[in-house]
């Protein structure tokens, strides 16, 4: 066995990252910084017309003549968003966590699952506002749902690739099968849980966009297509880039959560065990 | 087969049997893998059942750890029906079983904690078996922190710190290098001498067989029965001297035979 502790081999590579961490941001904020100058200089010059792409002062202007109704519209689209999510989560892990314990409830809700998995959600938005009317409840039932399918099927694949030789393992020292779904199936279903969970987020604010668009009065969406009406192109860009900012946050404060209940694993660093070995300059 | 007593003084000669087989069969999916299996260890013996693969020699540990059902006959230990998995027979696997969502000495305290022993003799516990596995002071490390050699040991210590009255092992070291393996069988050896241990060791290594064993089951294949059963003339104490010893190579050579003839069998 070689005398190198991993303990040490960790700490050089972090000193090798955080070494080289000042070059890797400029480099990283090199294109997105060489776009927004071109932004600026082909529509500040007029170069192209400003109904096609507002330039930036546009967009500031346009802030101004919308700061009123803005805010009551990302509230509402927030608000949307975040239960829909919320719920359709819960629905969803709990919906596989229940699938992978019992075979009652795999063969109750498995099939409805990979019945209704396959079918596109926007395509259920005139349904859903047939059924439910224009508002809230269809707005937040499709985010939910949206959610849900995606979370369910993936807990339930997740909870199948548990290594059996861990169960084993469990259930010879002594667990009950309880125990072994507490001590082993949850904690290593987590990092891939969360992953999922994250993609589903990301999907929840493009659902929220559509259930706007299709039979809202109010939110971002509603207000997205009110803008469109009267070609106000600064408006459009700007709530794009509400949209943007809404769904990097949530993004950022879910993998602040994930950060503990990952450490474990070979990717809880940023880059991961791929981009490590490949990353190499 | 009615087991022969051990010349050797690694055990009492009238210690009772903590783990008896008496004419066990396994039949899976109609065919038999296991036949009329007789086989009797006694309490703080170490035994090694060697074979050709696919002579059923992990199915028999299976059978003893409460993983594979018998078909036929009987297993107890200390007289008690075998009916199911139970701390009271833990096992170490081929493959690495380390829970990486925990730390090493979370591992190690795994079937202490199901009992709800008391933190500060699960500490006790895990501090000791650390550093009788050569890992003292690395409680708090990450799995994914430690070598293969090093994620086995830890393997041992949680299988060990649930006091089983019989340790499993399934060709625990075969994926290693030859030096690492050769620590880990000595570090074996003090592991289940600290404590009267009873063990069954499943492996395909002759060497290691007898470097960790009083005794070898040598098994054959289709369907998977005893063919011989060998006693290993080393007392407690096995410094690893004794492996280029003539007697250590007597009986390896013994082993070999019984192994060919196993296979053509």
């Amino acid at each position: 066995m070689t005398t190198t502790t991993p303990a040490h081999r960790t700490h050089h590579v972090e000193r090798a990252r955080s070494g080289r961490a000042p070059a890797t941001w400029g480099r990283k904020a090199l294109v997105p910084l060489a776009i927004v100058v071109l932004w600026a200089v082909v529509t500040e010059t007029r170069l192209v017309a400003a109904l096609f792409l507002p330039s930036p002062s546009d967009l500031v202007e346009s802030f101004g003549d919308l700061r009123a109704q803005l805010l009551p519209a990302l509230a509402s689209s927030v608000g949307m968003t975040l239960s829909g999510f919320a719920l359709g989560a819960a629905l969803g892990v709990t919906m596989g966590l229940l699938m992978a314990y019992s075979a009652i409830a795999r063969d109750l809700f498995g099939g409805i699952l990979d019945f209704i998995r396959p079918v596109p959600v926007f395509a259920l938005i005139p349904l859903f506002v047939l059924w439910f009317g224009i508002g809230r409840a269809p707005q937040i039932t499709l985010i939910a749902l949206g959610t849900s399918v995606v979370l369910g099927v993936t807990t339930l694949s997740a909870i199948r690739n548990v290594s059996p030789v861990h169960v084993k393992a469990a259930l010879t020292l002594g667990a009950t099968r309880w125990d072994v779904y507490r001590t082993v199936v949850v904690p290593s279903i987590l990092p891939h849980l969360l992953g999922s969970i994250r993609v589903a987020a990301a999907a929840s604010w493009g659902l929220d966009v559509a259930a706007e668009f299709l039979g809202a009065q109010s939110g971002l969406g509603y207000l997205m297509i009110n803008r469109q009406q009267y070609l106000d192109t600064a408006g459009i860009v700007l709530i794009v880039l509400i949209y943007s900012t809404l769904a990097l946050v949530l993004d950022l404060a879910i993998r602040k959560a994930e950060g503990p209940a990952t450490r474990w694993t070979d990717r809880s660093s940023a880059t991961g065990p791929v981009a490590g070995l490949l990353g190499a300059d | 087969m009615p087991h022969r007593a051990s010349p050797h003084p690694t055990h009492e000669r009238d210690s009772p049997a903590a783990l008896e087989l008496d004419s066990v069969a396994v039949e899976i999916a109609g065919s038999q893998i296991l036949h009329d299996i007789s086989l009797s260890v006694r309490t703080g013996e170490v035994v090694s059942v060697v074979g050709p693969s696919g002579c059923g020699k992990t199915t028999l540990l299976n059978v003893v750890a409460g993983l594979v059902p018998v078909s036929a006959g009987t297993a107890t230990v200390d007289s008690a029906p075998i009916t199911g998995p139970g701390p009271d027979r833990t096992v170490v696997f081929q493959e690495d079983a380390v829970f990486s969502w925990m730390t090493v000495a979370q591992n190690v305290a795994y079937a202490l904690a199901l009992r709800r022993t008391p933190a500060d003799e699960q500490r006790r516990t895990v501090t000791d078996l650390l550093e009788l596995v050569g890992l003292g002071g690395r409680g708090a490390a990450w799995p994914k922190e430690l070598s293969g050699g090093m994620r086995k040991r830890v393997d041992l210590a949680r299988a060990f710190a649930a006091r089983p009255k019989v340790l499993l092992m399934d060709e625990p070291y075969a994926a290693l290098d030859q030096m690492t393996k050769q620590r880990l069988q000595q570090e074996f050896r003090n592991v289940v001498l600290s404590r009267t241990t009873t063990s069954m060791f499943v492996t395909h290594d002759l060497e290691e067989a007898i470097y960790v064993a009083d005794r070898i089951v040598v098994m054959s294949a289709s369907p998977g029965r005893i063919a011989a059963v060998h006693d290993v003339p080393f007392g407690r104490d096995r410094s690893p001297g004794i492996r280029t010893s003539a007697a250590f190579q007597d009986l390896r050579r013994t082993l070999m035979a019984a192994f060919e003839e196993a296979e053509a069998a």
